[in-house]
C-alpha cells in the first residue's frame, strides 16, 4: 500500500528525515511512534501533499505521491494534530462542505454524511454548530469528514492528543471499526502505550530514521534480551557479586538490598549457566529474573539506545 | 454547473453574520446622508436665490467618489483575511489536503468577497438613482460606473487574495493589501509627477529651453492600472466640463494614440483584470504548499 524509500527532508540545516525507509501494507493500522522532533510530522505532511520532499520516492498503490498530487489527494484522508473548524456551520455542512468539494452535493452528500456521522457517533449532533462542539467530537467530526471520499488511506497526525480518557476510548473504537472496513491508517503519537492497544503494526523513528518497525510482541521480544536480569539473594551477596564480576557477559552491576541488577549480553543457555554457577558456589537465590519492561521503558531505551536492536 | 464549494461555503457563513447587515446599512446611511446634504445644498432656496440644475450632476459626482474611497477602504478588509484567517483558524491546512487547487480556492474567496462587494453596490443604487430625479446622468453612465465598481472590486480583491497568502496574519495581510492600493493609485500618479518635473529640468537645463518640449505621454501608460485615475477620467468624461486626460497630456507635451485616448476606459478595465488575473496567480502559487522555496532550495548533505 504505502512504500517510502529514502526519504529525505531538512529545514536549512536541520536534517528532519534522514533517508527514511518504510513499508506499510494495505490494511494495517499503523502505528508511527517518535519523541517529539523526530520526524513523525514531517512524514505525514509529505504522504499528505503538504510537504515537498528533498528527495526519495513515495509511492501509495501505484501512485507516485510525489509527483501526482492531485491522484495522491484522492487516496488519502487526512487529520492534522491541530486543526480548526469553521464558526457559524452546522456539524451537517461542515461534512457537506467537504462532500461537495469531492463533487458529491444534494440529497446523496447528505445521506452520505449522516452516515458518516453515525459511524462517528455524531448522528445526534448533526445540527449543532461546530465550535459548540467539545473536542473529542470535532476530532470524531473531523475523522468524519476525512472519510467523505471514501479515501484508500487515512493519515492521523495525534488523533488523541488533548482527548479525556473517554474520548481516547471512543476514538480507538471508531479507528479499529475502520481498521476492521478494510482501511489502512497510519496513526502517529509519541505514546507508545496508546498506539500499542490497537495497532497492528507499529514503527519507531527517531533523528528522521526508522529504527525498528514490527508488531508490538516482535518489537519487545527484540528487546527482551538486553533487559537487565533482577537477581534475589538472601547469603553471601558479595560472593555473588565477585563472581558476577569474573563473569565477562556480565556488562553492569547494580546492588539495592537484596537485588542485584544484571546488564548482561548472554542468551537463555548463558542465563541458565550463570544461575547453575551461584547455585555451586552455595550461594542462596530466592529469584533469577530477566525484567520484561514496559512499552514506555521499551520507547526511552529504543529512542535512547538504538544499537540495542542492530 | 458546478459551484466553487469555497464560493457557496463563503456565502453561507457571510450571510449568517450580523456583521455584513451592518455594514451595508453604515454604507448607505452615508451615502444617503451625502446625497440629501447634497440636494439640500442645491435645491433649498433658503440658502440660495436661485436653483443650479447643473449642479445636480455634482451631486452624482460625490456620490460616486465617496461610493469608491468606501469601497477601496472595505475591500481589503472583506479580502485580506481569507486566506490568512483560515491559517489563523487552522482549516487552512485541511482544505490543502482535499483535491482542491489553490486557484480554486482562491477564486472561491474573492468571488465571495466580490459578491458582498456587488450587494453593497446594488443595495446603494436607490441612493446614486436620486440624480434620475433631475437628469443628467444617463443610464449608460451609471452602468459604466457600476462595472468599473465591480471592476475595481476584483482588483483590489485579488491584491487582498495576493497579501493574504503572502502574509500570515490577517492584520499584516490587511495592511499589506492597503500598501498595494497606495502603489497603484500614488505610486503611478507620482510617476507621472516625476517624469513631467524631469522633462521640465531637462527642456530649460539641457535644451536650454530652446525647441520643442519633450513628450513624456509615454509614461501615461502606467495610469492604465490606477482604478482611481481611471475613475476620475470617467466621472470627468460623465460630468461633461473637463477631460482628466486631455489636461494630462498637454501637462507632458504630446499626446496618446488615439485609440487609447477614446477608449480609456475600456482599456482600463482591461489592464486592471490582468493585474488582476496575476494577482489570483500569484496567490494560488504562495498558497501551494509544494510550491519550491527558493531560500530553502539547497543541496542535499
Amino acid at each position: 500500500m504505502i512504500e517510502i524509500k529514502k526519504l529525505y527532508k531538512h529545514y536549512g540545516d536541520f536534517v528532519a528525515l534522514n533517508n527514511l525507509d518504510l513499508s506499510i501494507g494495505k490494511g494495517e493500522l499503523f502505528g508511527f511512534v517518535g519523541p517529539n522532533g523526530a520526524g513523525k510530522t514531517t512524514t505525514m505532511r509529505i504522504l499528505s501533499g503538504l510537504l515537498k520532499a528533498d528527495g526519495g520516492e513515495v509511492y501509495i498503490g501505484e501512485v507516485n505521491a510525489l509527483e501526482d498530487n492531485q491522484a495522491l489527494k484522492k487516496k488519502i484522508g487526512y487529520m492534522p494534530d491541530f486543526f480548526g473548524v469553521y464558526d457559524n456551520l452546522k456539524a451537517i455542512e461542515y461534512m457537506e462542505f467537504y462532500a461537495s468539494i469531492y463533487g458529491i452535493t444534494g440529497k446523496k452528500a447528505r445521506k452520505l454524511c449522516m452516515e458518516l456521522m453515525e459511524l462517528v457517533n455524531l448522528s445526534d449532533k448533526a445540527e449543532f454548530y461546530v465550535d459548540s462542539l467539545s473536542r473529542g467530537m470535532k476530532q470524531r467530526l473531523c475523522l468524519a469528514r476525512s472519510l467523505v471520499h471514501n479515501p484508500d488511506l487515512l493519515i492521523l497526525d495525534e488523533p488523541a492528543s488533548g482527548l479525556d480518557p473517554r474520548a481516547r476510548f471512543e476514538m480507538k473504537g471508531i479507528l479499529k471499526n475502520l481498521n476492521d472496513m478494510g482501511k489502512t491508517i497510519i496513526i502517529s503519537s509519541h505514546i507508545l502505550s496508546e498506539l500499542a492497544e490497537m495497532c497492528t503494526t507499529i514503527g519507531i523513528i527517531e533523528k528522521g530514521s526508522m529504527i525498528t518497525k514490527g508488531t508490538v510482541d516482535e518489537i519487545m521480544s527484540r528487546l527482551v534480551s538486553s533487559n537487565p536480569i533482577k537477581v534475589q539473594i538472601i547469603e553471601n551477596k558479595e560472593e555473588a557479586v565477585k563472581i558476577f564480576k569474573e563473569e565477562p557477559l556480565v556488562k553492569n552491576i547494580s546492588i539495592d538490598g537484596d537485588y542485584i541488577s544484571l546488564g548482561f549480553t548472554g542468551e537463555q543457555d548463558d542465563e541458565a549457566e550463570l544461575l547453575a554457577k551461584l547455585i555451586r558456589n552455595n550461594i542462596k537465590v530466592v529469584s533469577f529474573v530477566r525484567e520484561s519492561g514496559n512499552l514506555e521503558e521499551v520507547f526511552m531505551m529504543i529512542t535512547g539506545n538504538k544499537e540495542v536492536l542492530n | 454547473m458546478k459551484i466553487n464549494p469555497v464560493y457557496a461555503k463563503e456565502l453561507k457563513l457571510r450571510s449568517r453574520t450580523s456583521k455584513f447587515a451592518f455594514t451595508i446599512i453604515i454604507y448607505n446611511a452615508i451615502l444617503i446622508f451625502i446625497a440629501l446634504l447634497g440636494f439640500e445644498s442645491v435645491f433649498n432656496v433658503n440658502w440660495n436665490s436661485y436653483i443650479d440644475y447643473s449642479a445636480a450632476s455634482r451631486i452624482y459626482f460625490i456620490i460616486a467618489s465617496i461610493e469608491m474611497v468606501m469601497l477601496a477602504f472595505m475591500i481589503p478588509a472583506f479580502t485580506a483575511g481569507s486566506i490568512a484567517g483560515e491559517r489563523e483558524k487552522q482549516t487552512l491546512e485541511i482544505l490543502l489536503t482535499t483535491t482542491l487547487k489553490p486557484e480554486q480556492i482562491i477564486v472561491g474567496k474573492l468571488m465571495s468577497s466580490i459578491s458582498m462587494v456587488l450587494l453593497l453596490v446594488v443595495s446603494s443604487l436607490p441612493v446614486i438613482s436620486i440624480i434620475f430625479t433631475i437628469g443628467g446622468v444617463s443610464a449608460s453612465d451609471l452602468l459604466r460606473f457600476i462595472l468599473l465598481t465591480f471592476v475595481f472590486a476584483l482588483y483590489v480583491g485579488s491584491m487582498g487574495m495576493f497579501a493574504s497568502s503572502v502574509v500570515k496574519k490577517t492584520v499584516q495581510a490587511t495592511v499589506f493589501t492597503y500598501g498595494l492600493g497606495m502603489i497603484v493609485c500614488f505610486v503611478t500618479a507620482i510617476v507621472v509627477f516625476l517624469t513631467n518635473l524631469i522633462s521640465n529640468i531637462y527642456y530649460y537645463n539641457v535644451m536650454s529651453g530652446t525647441g520643442p518640449w519633450p513628450d513624456v505621454t509615454g509614461v501615461l501608460y502606467i495610469l492604465l492600472i490606477n482604478p482611481a485615475f481611471t475613475t476620475i477620467n470617467m466621472i470627468f468624461d460623465q460630468y461633461g466640463a473637463y477631460s482628466a486626460m486631455d489636461m494630462l497630456q498637454n501637462g507632458l507635451n504630446g499626446k496618446l494614440p488615439n485609440f487609447i485616448v477614446e477608449h480609456w476606459y475600456w482599456c482600463s478595465i482591461a489592464a486592471q483584470l490582468l493585474c488582476t488575473f496575476c494577482f489570483v496567480k500569484l496567490a494560488a502559487h504562495f498558497l501551494n504548499p509544494l510550491r519550491v522555496k527558493k531560500s530553502k532550495k539547497r543541496g542535499k548533505k
